[in-house]
């Protein structure tokens, strides 16, 4: 009985293995012209000494423009189904507050406390200096959302500051990603085109823009993966 | 060797989705799945070239950094995934009090009857 309700996903596993195996073990050889070409134009292209950076800011930053539209999407999507699971009553909140209160104790309060406002700042160094050492938007994004959840742990203890806290991180996405449509859309009124870096060599540096691009995506993501994880804290969140 | 443990995770991650009754670890095949791929990416990526992409002055054969840049919005994606399942796995706990698919599926039958 057991084997017969897991024989169907085991077939299907064995399928997925035969069909998997040549994309895993493939032995063609990696082509190697667009490395070279990546390495000989990027600094005088973009600027910027990490070529990853340069690529999802600069080469391929439609790719980027997806992204943030897919990440603002989940965003709403998870919002919205955690909105209407359930009903929310007097008594339901007070056990909820009384629960928080009881999980995170005084030294969980005092340690996010202290150690939280570092993770944030190093979260806007990775942002920052993205364009020439290891990191960028989507990483720094991600530190500054563990702090964001850091902060979370110790400072949420009503619904209430739930519901605030998750507030303003939406407005704080909200305006990120109108402006990382206007940066994108900038190079329209210079005139470089969609998507384009609208400063020159001649007056402000090109990587200017990549900076800029990198704060910007990365408080949108940052922001985005704080507030999916304070609503799954927050459990149903009904004003 | 790296290929085989690779497909060995990626066919951990799908029979968890396909085999487990539990939502919870359904999600956690996901992410499994899902590394895989991007450890792949990154792995064929970096067979030609030794040094990270980084260019300072005189920094040469560098690994390619496309599949990179790529997995780099991947992982974004797969956050995406996962809180929004998440937040489905949690609808169905809260309407049937339960994370197992059977159980959820006996409920709705007798439901309708």
């Amino acid at each position: 009985m057991k084997f017969r309700e897991q024989a169907p996903g085991m077939a299907a596993c064995l399928i997925a293995a035969m069909i998997m195996a040549p994309i895993f073990f493939l032995k063609a050889p990696w082509p190697v012209q667009l490395r070279d070409r990546y390495e000989a134009h990027t600094i005088e292209e973009t600027g910027a000494r990490n070529v990853v950076s340069a690529i999802y800011l600069g080469y391929r930053a439609f790719d980027t423009l997806g992204e943030a539209i897919v990440l603002f999407i989940a965003v709403l999507g998870t919002l919205h189904v955690m909105q209407q699971s359930s009903s929310n009553s007097k008594a339901e909140l007070a056990r909820w507050n009384q629960s928080r209160n009881a999980s995170n104790g005084s030294t969980v309060r005092f340690i996010t406390g202290k150690v939280g406002p570092i993770i944030l700042v190093f979260g806007f160094y990775v942002m920052t200096f993205g364009y020439s050492s290891p990191g960028g938007g989507f990483q720094g994004g991600a530190v500054l959302a563990s702090g964001i959840i850091f902060i979370a742990l110790g400072y949420i203890r009503t619904k209430r500051t739930a519901l605030k806290q998750m507030k303003d991180l939406h407005h704080i996405e909200v305006v990120s990603f109108v402006l990382l449509i206007a940066a994108f859309f900038s190079g329209i009124v210079v005139g470089t085109g969609f998507l384009a870096n609208p400063f020159s060599h001649d007056d402000i540096q090109p990587v200017v823009f990549i900076t800029l691009l990198n704060i910007i995506v990365g408080i949108k993501v940052g922001a985005s993966i704080g507030l999916l994880a304070i609503a799954m804290y927050a459990g149903d969140i009904h004003e | 060797m790296n290929e085989f443990l690779l497909l060995a995770l990626f066919l951990i991650g799908l029979g968890m989705v396909a085999i487990d009754k539990n939502i919870i670890k359904k999600v956690i095949g996901l992410g499994f799945m899902n590394n895989a791929v991007v450890l792949l990416f990154v792995i064929r990526g970096a067979g030609i070239g030794e040094k990270a992409a980084i260019l300072a002055t005189g920094t040469e054969n560098i690994v390619d950094p496309l599949p990179q840049a790529l997995m780099l919005t991947a992982i974004v994606i797969s956050v995406c995934i996962t809180a929004l399942s998440l937040g489905f796995a949690y609808k169905l706990f809260m309407q049937f009090g339960t994370f197992d698919i059977d159980e959820i599926k006996t409920r709705l039958e007798h439901e309708n009857r």
